[in-house]
């Protein structure tokens, strides 16, 4: 009884009609609730536009100018899938195969689950995870697409490099 | 983006499906109905999430079904017209102790839905005690008996 008498009752309004009611704080709900709803809806828009994942504003390219050229999404979710495209131009590559190389830390934060058009074979060394690609005809170009899905999130830096060229940097964000 | 389309897209189909199928169909009114609308939770989950398993993909996800759902609660506020085409109208099954065939055949309600309803709710004995019974939008049936 004595406990009870320490919280002040909220005015009731209605004699007769044991209703809880406390007006104040419920104008203070309503304006919480409506910056809250504005608040996911903004969310929601950022998604569509690509700034929690895949997306128009998301996508994004990086290049040596001329010989390679590197397509991905500059945010991407934990294991979630993302891709990244490497087109190499015609010319760039002299000999009959192509070699591509990913640096080692960004190829084990980001498992590359697929690799199309299958690489001939895949060299693996302490600093580098290198791709090599056959072509039919000697200079062709070549367009390979890499699914990566990442084990851990934060930023993540990388640098993919075709053979013999500067390294191409890329960084993306990866939410949890 | 993907998880927002997914969303939306599977949002908008349930409410289509479900407004095509009628107010009854997701009211748990016998086990099975309850048994569906487990399958359909199990079988929406994937199309939703898809291959993405990450915790801010399933936030954007609820974010999405959450703004949607909002967002069709203002349009229902605005327009009467909207109102009435996603959560259709009530509709009388019992008039004065007399059902009315053609409302329960297309609705797939019978006297034995209407007699459940009136026991359940007013501890009504015989349809001739129902004054109105009527299918609500929620696919309940609410009833208001006869004046004793």
């Amino acid at each position: 009884m004595a406990r009870r008498e320490k919280t002040p009752k909220p005015k009731n309004k209605l004699p007769g009609f044991d209703l809880l009611q406390d007006p104040d704080f419920q104008r203070r709900t309503w304006a919480a609730q409506r910056v809250g709803r504005m608040a996911m809806a903004l969310v929601v828009l950022a998604a569509l536009a690509g700034l929690v994942g895949t997306g128009p504003l998301s996508e994004t390219s990086a290049g040596d100018g001329e010989r390679l050229t590197v397509e991905y999404d500059r945010f991407v979710r934990r294991l979630g899938e993302n891709r990244l495209t490497l087109k190499v131009a015609p010319g760039a590559a002299a000999g009959p195969e192509v070699r591509l190389w990913i640096d080692a830390p960004y190829a084990q934060r980001m498992e590359v689950e697929a690799v199309t058009p299958e690489p001939e074979r895949m060299e693996t060394t302490a600093d580098r995870l290198t791709l090599v690609f056959a072509l039919a005809r000697p200079g062709e170009g070549l367009e390979a697409v890499l699914d990566l899905r990442s084990r851990s999130f934060g930023p993540v830096r990388g640098a993919v490099c075709l053979a013999g060229g500067p390294a191409v940097p890329i960084a993306q964000f990866v939410y949890p | 983006m993907d998880a927002v389309l997914r969303g939306a897209a599977v949002y908008l189909f349930l409410l289509l499906v479900f407004r095509v199928s009628g107010n009854r169909s997701l009211s748990q009114a016998t086990t099975f109905d309850f048994v569906l609308l487990l399958i359909i939770s199990e079988t929406t989950q994937q199309a939703l999430l898809g291959e993405d398993f990450s915790v801010t993909g399933a936030f954007l996800l609820i974010l999405t079904l959450c703004v949607l759902d909002q967002l069709f609660a203002w349009l229902k506020d605005k327009s009467k017209l909207a109102d009435k085409l996603i959560d259709g109208l009530p509709i009388l099954v019992v008039e004065n102790g007399k059902p009315i065939e053609a409302h329960m055949r297309r609705e797939h309600v019978d006297e034995e839905d209407v007699l459940q309803a009136a026991r359940q709710h007013e501890g009504l004995e015989r349809l001739d005690q129902v004054k109105y019974a009527v299918l609500e939008r929620n696919g309940g049936i609410s009833v208001v008996p006869m004046e004793r």
